[in-house]
């Protein structure tokens, strides 16, 4: 249910003592969403309703709710909704984060449209729970639901990393859902697994140690393949995190390149499968997402 | 002709049976179109009032009363008036969007953010407050909703009352604001909300009374009252008492009400404190610690039930729960100690020292089964290390020279607690530090009413500041 955790010493500052950790729901092919959209009767359309409704709906099929809906959660969550003037940035952020790189790169405009999740649920905070905070969840594909809305600013390059972190995560869930694993990939790493339940007891460098971009990665194949490819797309840093090795003078430092062989030869695999099933060339889409990241 | 009687009877038993439901069904429609009806009737009413609803709005029984106007329209949108000063003001008037729904009743959703959702939001959600509202009924003109998000216990209940044309004009917009002005500025670092400490003086009677206020969730503490004005005067005071009662407050009319008011006797003399309004706010440079440029609050005051006076802020309060005993232990994540730029001293600590998990200023304390039947007075780091699991101390040791209310003066001695091998960079480091975060030898701490047992702590010779739990 959980895919990475990240200490992230800006969002503490809203809170005591808590281990910031990056949460998506586990995505299964089998679940369905039959939560009905409450629809504001009472509402006249505005133009921000008309906007999502010409910009998002009709043209990628894509619904996006920002009127809070208490169905959209589940139950014990609890958090507030967005704030009317954030919703147009969020949107320009969607359109100019998540759709304009697929759109760039050849064969990225089919893959989007096809594959796109009908709805995306937009909500201003954080969800708490137990110690740890939620900041985005995503389910069967069908629908991604973004925190921490209220805070949206395309100057803060952190707040846009997490984002992403969100949707690239989920929306690579699709490639495997609908065309596989690339074959072989789940034997370049296969006793760095942990489980669902355990994944949180590794830090940063002992995932990398096994092969793994982030302890969620470990908890299972088909999150160690998304957190790779949105990590892959979104973190400025990538290569030099998880591909480049390190000169060693200590055993620690050896074991995290033999981790970073590992995700060279699984990144190698994922990108050669995206080439295969999708047509998209992973490399070109990742210069695409990156020529919007600024680094600051 | 018996058994025709028989199924006769039966028939038109079934017939009477089914003509009644069908006439009920005629008469109060299917649920969907009942729920359309209650649904109409709600959004109607909540139209109709030409100035709004006026609520004042308790949204736990631990907190104090925020004033709340709201003017909803038919095109689904709701303006809210109130006197929250959070977010540059932007609760002050704002207009949202809201629903009528039916889940467990008719509701009334507040569906995009407003001032319900920055108070729901306090304290990491959990402070209490709703926007998810279950209708209850009409009460005398009155609109009855209980919380949707609240547990079975402690459910709020709002009542909107029609509000008067003047009712807007009884919202504070300055006098909340002006008040928060007067802290240790700890609150926004660590999103606990603005809490303030003041000294009421009134100049009659030649008294202070030291108050703290947690403006967020609109409750005071008040400490204790003494005669006399300065710092010395009230530090060194024979004739003071203390008071330590904890009260809800609400502003009306830039005025501060205190729910339950404030009384005390002091020199013989019985007083009394309902309420204080303020004027003329200004923010003064000072210097509490030689050397250090500081800033302070201050207001003429007029205290309902005393008399004017002035309303100043403090980094004293002549009683305090803060090292008033031995035996303390008082501890805070490093990531919540802060230079004078505000800036966190995680980085600098965790350079200097590995697996740093915990600062910790203890006051004769038995902390540890090390330090054997001596108490340790002192402060330090707590590492833990990965490898064993095991706690590593880097404590130095102090003397404290005086102690008056939230004041404490202490001297930093050459005396460690290192229980770490190989440890003398790491003994450098901590001197070092020590001498950098707790240069002068004084600190403030100043009770955060809406946490247990936190402090926020204060040192004016170098304007650092942190957090310190009990």
């Amino acid at each position: 249910m959980i895919i990475s955790h990240v200490l992230y010493q800006k969002y503490l500052k809203g809170g005591m003592f808590m281990l910031m950790m990056f949460m998506l729901a586990s995505c299964y092919d089998k679940e369905t969403l039959n939560v009905p959209q409450k629809e504001n009767e009472d509402l006249i359309a505005n133009e921000l309703d008309e906007y999502i409704d010409q910009n998002f709906v009709q043209k990628y099929g894509m619904a996006v709710r920002y009127r809070y809906v208490d169905s959209y959660l589940s139950p014990g969550q609890r958090v507030t909704p967005v704030k009317l003037d954030a919703v147009r940035p969020m949107l320009d952020f969607i359109e100019e984060y998540w759709a304009q790189p697929f759109l760039e790169v050849e064969n990225g405009a089919e893959f989007f449209y096809d594959h796109v999740p009908a709805e995306v649920i937009l909500f201003g905070g954080l969800i708490y729970q137990g110690g740890t905070v939620l900041l985005g969840v995503a389910e069967a594909g069908a629908r991604i639901t973004l925190l921490n809305v209220n805070d949206v600013d395309p100057n803060d390059q952190d707040w846009i990393l997490f984002q992403l972190g969100t949707i690239y995560h989920e929306f690579a869930h699709v490639v495997h859902q609908r065309y596989k694993l690339p074959t072989g990939f789940e034997n370049v790493s296969p006793i760095g697994y942990t489980g669902p339940g355990s994944w949180f007891i590794l830090t940063d460098d002992e995932a990398l140690e096994r092969g793994f971009v982030s302890p969620y990665g470990t908890s299972s194949v088909n999150e160690d393949f998304a957190e790779i490819v949105a990590f892959y797309l979104f973190d400025p840093e990538f290569h030099e995190r998880f591909t480049i090795d390190e000169e060693c003078t200590t055993v620690d430092c050896e074991r995290r390149n033999e981790g970073r062989a590992k995700l060279r030869q699984k990144l190698s695999l994922i990108a050669d499968h995206y080439e295969k099933v999708t047509g998209i060339n992973l490399e070109e889409l990742r210069a695409a997402t990156q020529s919007k990241i600024v680094v600051p | 002709m018996r058994r025709w009687l028989k199924y006769g009877t039966a028939g038109m038993a079934l017939l009477l049976l089914l003509t009644g439901c069908n006439q009920d069904a005629d008469n109060i429609g299917s649920v969907e179109e009942r729920k359309a009806i209650a649904k109409t009737e709600l959004k109607n009413k909540l139209i109709e009032a030409s100035s709004g609803w006026r609520i004042d709005y308790k949204p736990t029984s631990e907190a104090g009363t925020f004033l709340i106007i709201l003017n909803f329209y038919e095109d689904g949108t709701v303006r809210v008036q109130s006197d929250v000063p959070a977010n540059d003001g932007e609760f002050y008037d704002d207009t949202i969007t809201y629903r009528i729904d039916n889940d467990l009743g008719t509701e009334l959703i507040l569906e995009t953010y407003g001032v319900f959702h920055y108070l729901f939001e306090l304290n990491q959600n959990s402070f209490g407050a709703e926007f998810e509202f279950l209708y209850q009924g009409e009460t005398a003109g009155n609109l009855v909703f209980s919380s949707k998000s609240d547990g079975t216990e402690d459910k709020t209940i709002l009542v909107f009352r029609p509000a008067a044309s003047t009712d807007a004009g009884l919202i504070s917009k300055e006098i909340v604001a002006q008040l928060a002005t007067g802290g240790y500025r700890l609150g926004d670092l660590a999103g606990i909300g603005a809490n303030a400490l003041y000294q009421m003086y009134y100049p009659d009677d030649n008294v202070s009374v030291f108050a703290s206020f947690d403006l967020g969730n609109r409750r005071a503490k008040i400490h204790g009252a003494a005669i006399g004005y300065t710092f010395d005067e009230v530090k060194n005071a024979s004739l003071k008492t203390e008071i330590q009662t904890v009260t809800d407050i609400s502003f009306l009319s830039e005025q501060l009400i205190f729910d339950q008011p404030v009384n005390f006797t002091l020199s013989g003399k019985q007083y009394t404190i309902n309420s204080f309004s303020t004027n003329n706010f200004q923010q003064l440079d000072t210097v509490y610690c030689m050397g250090q440029d500081d800033s302070y609050s201050t207001f003429d005051a007029s205290f309902d039930g005393l008399g004017n006076g002035e309303l100043v802020s403090s980094i004293y309060s002549n009683y305090s729960t803060f090292f008033e005993s031995t035996d303390k232990l008082y501890q805070i994540s490093p990531f919540f100690m802060y230079d004078a730029a505000d800036s966190s001293l995680a980085d600098t600590i965790n350079n200097s020292f590995d697996n740093i998990i915990v600062f910790l200023m203890l006051y004769e304390s038995f902390f540890n089964s090390y330090t054997g039947t001596e108490p340790f007075t002192g402060m330090g780091w707590v590492g833990l290390n990965p490898k064993t699991n095991d706690l590593e101390f880097y404590l130095r040791e102090m003397n404290v020279l005086e102690r008056s209310g939230n004041y404490v003066s202490f001297e930093l001695t050459d005396g460690t607690y290192i229980d770490v091998a190989d440890s003398l960079d790491e003994r450098d480091a901590l001197f070092a530090l020590t001498d950098s975060i707790f240069a002068g030898g004084v600190i403030y701490g100043s009770e955060v009413l809406s946490f247990d047992e936190l402090y926020e702590v204060y040192n004016p010779c170098n304007d650092y500041k942190f957090f310190l739990f009990e």
